[in-house]
């Protein structure tokens, strides 16, 4: 018997059977089942030919068009939302009002105010939300997080984190870059992940300046911001067209430390006029719903991080642990986006002709509004 | 799909040089140009510019012709896979035909004619058909597809430009010297004096665009470089240089053949035919963690895994020189073709001087997190 009344796997409800539920949930979720710690009892999506593939994916759940059918039929102990953004406010409180705890995907929400109905929603119906950041689980995230909190780098602490790529993402339609749908580009969609992540490490941030490429009726596939945590200051900068010098960089009057991206397992530090040393991270998660039997490992790869994570929300109905990252965080990382698009300025590109800046500047997507 | 009435179609418009081609084009307010994008995907680099793109299967000629019908031409920057390119290509040069396009301008590559070792190549001359790489074999086959469709008639005028390393900021080209040189030592093959045959990618554009509003009636085959001539050596130093690496980063080996390592085993079995038809039977059928697991051991298995950056307040860790084949035969390169033919057939486009292109390419480095000073 566990803390919700009854023996078993806890029952799961997916909602949102697109991409990510394919490429980023489907594994981890088959394993959590296996070591039974779960059991997708539902799926739902609104189109059909997603929800025959889920049905053959996930055998003996329920697969369903309407939400409501689902969450009343299958009564989860706990709602995935994957589902478009400017979904998840409905869905996450139709299913806590329904009695289940909900982990959603980032962003939160697509505006400030529809993240704020999930907050509130949580607490009227006494649940635990929470929102998918599974790069707290990142072995190195982690342990630049100690180290900033040890003052091994020592003081004046200022940092850049850089991720740039071509997008690779496999979206069906043009829809996934349009601001009305998805509510912006590259920070709307990297963002939330690396937002959080700062302010995990740092502690809440002040945005100090914005600067995006996006023309009138397109999306940013470029952003630079300029943070504050207090006594640290930073700048991020994220890509969806080009490859950057990719990694998060922590300087300090002591050394630096720098995260690469991509790998989880090592970080590099170092002192002023020394070379980088590689460190082998040692930070290790229960990797079993189970209070006596947690078995602790290190994860491997990124993967491992959306693994953990449900894995986490499992333990904390179980047993009362603090839910990794709850809906108040995440609702903060969507304010400081929100707070960047509204302040948004023109992409310095120095590289181009004075005169292709001044018309880059004129066809700013903030040019014309208020 | 949005009707097709547009002036000049860019397939390939969501790639590095198509998206540049269609952001200048459009700051210069010629909205009749539209970019043709066969996956939803590529559309993220033009998602910026908040322009309307063509969505359309390339594979299907009779679908392609509608999409493309009442253009003027139809500008094929594809990079597809090289076991496509040459049945791509056949698809696109018969839409033309089809949707009565009158110009289709085609990207080859100056890689067709290996290291240029051969002082009788001209831009007419035949592409060296067993090269040793598959995209140069592919690209060299639609090149050959072309000749034989300009010598039959009967379809659009075809102008082949073949163009060296794109550079200029965004470009893999442009990436590859800063990251290399943030990483340590550069090892340059051939004593650093091969020629880097260059091309920014404002230029390569200005060159698209002149034979886009040119009233020559020719078709034929057109080698398209920056002006002058610079050394492998000239490019990395001037790197080194512009974004504060110490020049000693930049190293030589003397010329001399190739030596056999890992990633030149790899190399040579990404370039088997049967290659790539194998990993297309393979990636569907893993689960995307697998995917990612392999994406990340493969590269350590081929030699080179994550490279640790060498601060530049930091000593230089020696290492030794490798190359694979694809570099060490293009660091080999012996001379490059001129732009006479592509000048006396759609004159000069004026383009910039490698020095200029230096100046906005370093100016791109900084912004990618690149040298002394870097955010």
């Amino acid at each position: 018997m566990n803390v919700t009344g009854r023996s078993g796997p806890l029952k799961v409800v997916v909602i949102g059977c697109g991409a990510a539920f394919e490429n980023l949930y489907v594994e981890p979720l088959r394993r959590l089942e296996k070591q039974g710690a779960i059991q997708v009892v539902g799926l739902v999506d609104s189109d059909e030919k997603r929800r025959r593939w889920a049905a053959g994916v996930m055998r003996g759940a329920v697969v369903s068009g309407n939400l409501a059918e689902v969450l009343d039929r299958a009564r989860p102990d706990l709602t995935l939302v994957i589902s478009p953004p400017r979904l998840h406010a409905e869905q996450c409180l139709a299913a806590m009002e329904r009695g289940s705890h909900v982990l959603c995907e980032k962003p939160l929400a697509d505006t400030v105010s529809a993240g704020q109905r999930i907050v509130e929603g949580a607490a009227r119906f006494g649940k635990l939300a929470g929102v998918e950041m599974p790069r707290r689980f990142y072995p190195n995230s982690a342990e630049a997080r100690s180290i900033v909190a040890e003052g091994v780098l020592g003081g004046d602490l200022t940092y850049s984190y850089r991720e740039g790529s071509i997008y690779s993402w496999p979206v069906v339609s043009q829809s996934a870059f349009k601001r009305e749908i998805v509510g912006g580009g590259v920070l709307q969609d990297k963002g939330p992940h690396v937002l959080d992540l700062l302010e995990w490490t740092f502690g809440p941030a002040e945005l100090l300046g914005a600067e995006d490429d996006a023309w009138h009726g397109g999306v940013e596939a470029n952003s630079v911001l300029r943070l504050s945590h207090g006594g640290v200051r930073g700048m991020v900068q994220l890509s969806w067209d080009q490859e950057l010098n990719n990694g998060f960089l922590i300087r300090g009057s002591k050394g630096e430390m720098l995260v690469p991206l991509g790998p989880v397992d090592f970080y590099l530090i170092r002192k002023p006029g020394e070379g980088w040393t590689r460190v082998q991270t040692k930070i290790v998660w229960p990797t079993r719903a189970e209070r006596e039997r947690p078995e602790p490992q290190m994860p491997r790869t990124a993967y491992a991080g959306i693994e953990l994570q449900i894995l986490h929300a499992v333990r904390a109905i179980l047993h009362g642990e603090p839910l990794p990252v709850p809906v108040e965080d995440g609702l903060r990382t969507l304010s400081l986006i929100e707070a960047a698009y509204r302040n948004a300025q023109p992409l310095q590109q120095p590289w181009l002709s004075a005169e292709e800046q001044q018309l880059q500047a004129e066809r700013h997507w903030r040019a014309s509004q208020p | 799909m949005m009707s097709a009435l547009s002036k000049v179609v860019v397939l390939g418009g969501g790639g590095f040089l198509g998206s540049r081609l269609m952001e200048k084009s459009l700051l210069a307010g010629n909205s009749d140009c539209v970019a043709l994008l066969r996956s939803a995907r590529s559309f993220a680099r033009l998602s910026r510019l908040g322009a309307a793109a063509l969505r359309e299967d390339t594979g299907n000629v009779d679908a392609l012709a509608v999409a493309i019908k009442g253009a003027s031409s139809l500008v094929n920057l594809t990079l597809g896979e090289s076991h496509r390119m040459v049945r791509e290509t056949e698809v696109f040069y018969n839409a033309c035909c089809l949707a009565k396009v009158p110009l289709f301008i085609h990207m080859s590559s100056a890689v067709v004619f290996g290291r240029l070792s051969d002082p009788s190549v001209v831009d007419d001359s035949l592409p060296i058909h067993d090269h040793w790489m598959l995209y140069a074999r592919a690209k060299g086959e639609c090149e050959t597809f072309l000749k034989d469709a300009i010598a039959r008639g009967g379809g659009p005028r075809v102008v082949v430009l073949r163009p060296g390393l794109i550079w200029g900021p965004r470009s893999p080209w442009s990436h590859l010297p800063a990251r290399s040189l943030d990483r340590g030592q550069v090892w340059l093959a051939h004593g650093g004096r091969g020629v880097c045959n260059l091309i920014h990618v404002d230029n390569l554009a200005r060159c698209v665009e002149q034979v886009v509003r040119s009233e020559s009636k020719a078709s034929g085959f057109y080698s398209v470089s920056d002006p002058g001539s610079v050394t492998w050596g000239d490019f990395f130093e001037s790197v080194a240089v512009g974004l504060g690496y110490p020049r000693e980063r930049v190293c030589t080996v003397p010329p001399g053949p190739l030596k056999w390592s890992r990633s030149t085993a790899a190399e040579w079995l990404k370039q088997r035919d049967g290659f790539y038809a194998f990993t297309r039977w393979l990636i569907p059928r893993l689960a995307g963690e697998t995917k990612s697991k392999l994406k990340a051991l493969l590269p350590a298995l081929a030699g080179g895994s994550y490279s640790v950056p060498v601060p530049i307040d930091a000593p230089l860790i020696q290492t030794e020189p490798s190359f694979n084949r694809e570099q060490w035969s293009l660091q080999s390169t012996e001379r490059k073709l001129g732009m006479e033919g592509f000048v006396k057939c759609f004159g000069d486009p004026t383009l910039m001087p490698f020095e200029e292109g230096l100046r906005t390419t370093l100016e791109w480095m900084r912004f990618a997190g690149y040298g002394k000073g870097a955010a």
